[in-house]
């Protein structure tokens, strides 16, 4: 059951250029969360900016959250200048998150940009439950890379990939892929990033008949499936496709439900 | 003892504080939050006659103290609702409006009739809503079409019936004598005003639909006006809505002449606006020794006549 709650910052950190790290003290939020779910998180005390923000929970600890979001507006601005000790207004856990029922069995998180953050909830949960975890984080630019340190400890093995070949393998998060997918038998691939390397992946996974889980992002108003603002059209068991809201029916979706971009207009 | 409670239509509401139409779900949505029961009323999400796919994604975008958005009025449909929704509406002891939207005034008329049913107040008729491009704004901008909608919707059911009125016009007093005539119980304002937003990087509009309806804050101090000026021209209740956030935004809505008032963005910013905005209004009633909300609507024009 979500809330609509107050949390206390424990700690505000810049882990990198403008990626911060938060943890929030908030019982009733950390106690319900699951890996794949949000919170909305008030930004300002004031109408501007007006909505909250969505942001990935990120790691569960206890009775405390962490939340690791990049400054690109306003609202996230205004985050990373909040103080320890400082109280902040929430509502979460919100969506569905991914399907955690997995043990022993072998996996890869896949991880493009801030699409990283809700990947260390879930490899900490996988990673406890027994699975054998690969995974693949995807930057722009060496510049950009976070967690890849983080990920080692749940990981047999971390690829690193950037835009630019600064570091890692050259191109993006799927780029690997089609080498890993002809070695190893994933039994599940789970993934977080932008549109582009989601559908990317999606596709690929389709057609090598892999179950897997994309977070998807769309702009959101509520956060609370009321305003029908942040929908994307998914498709059903039986093929028809309608608009699903992000915010409750996903963020998580199986690759089988997203409607890929190339498909759309037909 | 302070009173909150107050007479909209005929029908006693347990306060003033209504939830909007598209900002509200179906009530049920924010019972996680808050016991949704408290609230004077709630008004259901637009319902068509048929199911609506609504408007392709990019159907949101905020802006200085404003949302705007082109939903495209998504819905399952009147048959759905009455199926599926209706039944979880009735389990919330408070009244429900239905709000409904038409492509053509016959539409209206089934619509109305069909939600003439237990479990349903009344009706909220929106002849404004600016995303669907072949109904809603014709009708709220067309004093002919505004009445005519208005006596249809009212020749087909026994329910209460409020004309939700469009801020897109030039004349709002006009529409609103409108539908007084067409024989409304009573009228709510405003809907969203037409907007639209340009993302400078890809240089193409932001949202789907180009245009999209913006609420919100920024669009208080219009819906204030309108309020006040169709307060002076009808004598029909009015539910006054757009931009309320604060106490002191109801409280002007109320003393420009609403009866009672309707959350929509503030909804969205916060699930607790409803039972925030009701506990608000009853503090400052005890802190101002005001023994009765009713007596502070249309307060602010009583000033003039003295
Ligand atoms: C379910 C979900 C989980 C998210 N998790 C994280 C996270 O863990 N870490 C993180 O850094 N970011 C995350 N985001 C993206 C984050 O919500 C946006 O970066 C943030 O809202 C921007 O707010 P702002 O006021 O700083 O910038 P704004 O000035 O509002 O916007 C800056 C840019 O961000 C874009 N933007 C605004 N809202 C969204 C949105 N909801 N989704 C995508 N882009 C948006 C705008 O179009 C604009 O280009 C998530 C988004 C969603 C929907
Ligand atoms: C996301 C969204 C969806 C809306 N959908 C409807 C609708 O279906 N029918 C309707 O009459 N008004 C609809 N409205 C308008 C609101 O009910 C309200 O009139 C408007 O938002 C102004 O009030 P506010 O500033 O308090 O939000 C919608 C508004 C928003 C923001
Ligand atoms: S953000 Fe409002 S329905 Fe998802």
């Amino acid at each position: 059951m979500p809330y609509a709650t107050n949390g206390t910052i424990t700690a505000n950190i810049l882990i990198h250029e403008h990626i911060y790290r938060m943890e929030i003290e908030c019982a009733d939020i950390a106690k319900e969360a699951k890996p794949g779910q949000f919170i909305q998180i008030r930004t300002s005390d004031h109408l501007m900016p007006l909505l909250n923000r969505p942001i990935s929970i990120a790691r569960i600890k206890d009775n405390r959250i962490e939340i690791i979001y990049a400054v690109v507006g306003e609202g996230t601005k205004n985050l990373c200048e909040m103080k320890t000790g400082a109280t902040v207004s929430m509502v979460g856990p919100l969506g569905h998150g991914f399907e955690t029922n997995l043990s022993r069995e072998k996996v890869l998180l896949v991880g493009g940009g801030m699409g990283v953050a809700p990947l260390h909830a879930l490899a900490e949960v996988l990673y406890a439950q027994g699975c054998e975890i690969d995974t693949i984080l995807g930057f722009n630019r060496q510049e950009d890379i976070f967690s890849d340190k983080e990920f080692e400890h749940w990981s047999n093995n971390v690829y690193v990939t950037t835009m630019d070949g600064s570091c890692g393998i050259h191109g993006h998060a799927c780029t690997p892929l089609d080498r890993h997918l002809s070695i190893y038998d994933y039994r599940h691939i789970y993934a977080c990033g932008p549109q582009p390397m989601l559908h990317a992946l999606g596709k690929i996974c389709n057609e090598h008949h892999i179950d897997c889980s994309l977070s998807v992002e769309e702009y959101m108003a509520c956060g609370i499936g009321v305003c029908l603002g942040c929908v994307q059209p998914i498709r059903d068991k039986a093929g028809s496709i309608s608009y699903q809201r992000v915010c409750v029916e996903g963020p998580v979706f199986s690759s089988r439900e997203v409607v890929y971009d190339d498909e759309l207009g037909h | 003892m302070t009173n909150l409670a107050i007479d909209l239509m005929g029908l006693t509401l347990k306060n003033p504080v209504l939830g909007a139409s598209g900002t509200y779900g179906s009530g049920f949505e924010f019972l996680p939050y808050y016991d949704v029961s408290l609230m004077g009323g709630i008004i259901g999400k637009g319902t068509t006659l048929r199911a609506k796919v609504g408007n392709p994604p990019g159907r949101l975008f905020e802006t200085s103290s404003g949302l705007l958005n082109c939903i495209g009025l998504q819905n399952g449909g009147v048959d759905y609702f009455l199926r599926e929704i209706l039944p979880e509406v009735r389990k919330i002891d408070t009244h429900f409006f239905a709000n409904i939207s038409g492509s053509t005034i016959e539409e209206y008329g089934i619509l109305a009739e069909k939600l003439d049913v237990d479990g349903v107040s009344g009706l909220e008729v929106n002849i404004s809503c600016p995303n669907v491009k072949a109904g809603g704004l014709a009708f709220g901008t067309i004093p002919e079409d505004a009445l005519a909608v208005t006596k249809e919707v009212k020749r087909k059911t026994s329910k209460k019936v409020m004309v939700k009125l469009s801020p897109n016009v030039t004349s709002i007093v006009e529409i609103a004598q409108a539908v007084e005539e067409g024989g409304a119980d009573g009228i709510s304002l405003i809907n969203t005003l037409l907007g639209m937003a340009i993302d400078v990087e890809k240089q193409e509009p932001v949202l789907s639909n180009i245009f999209g309806g913006l609420s919100g804050p920024a669009v208080k101090p219009i819906g204030l006006r309108m309020v006040y000026e169709v307060y002076e021209a009808v004598s029909i209740p009015i539910v006054g809505l757009g931009g309320i956030v604060s106490v002191q935004d109801a409280l002007e809505y109320i003393l420009a002449g609403a009866t009672a008032i309707q959350l929509g963005t503030a909804n969205l910013i916060n699930p607790l606006a409803g039972s925030v905005m009701i506990q608000g209004l009853e503090h400052y009633l005890v802190e101002h020794q005001i023994d009765d909300i009713r007596t502070l609507i249309g307060k602010a024009h009583h000033k003039e006549e003295v």
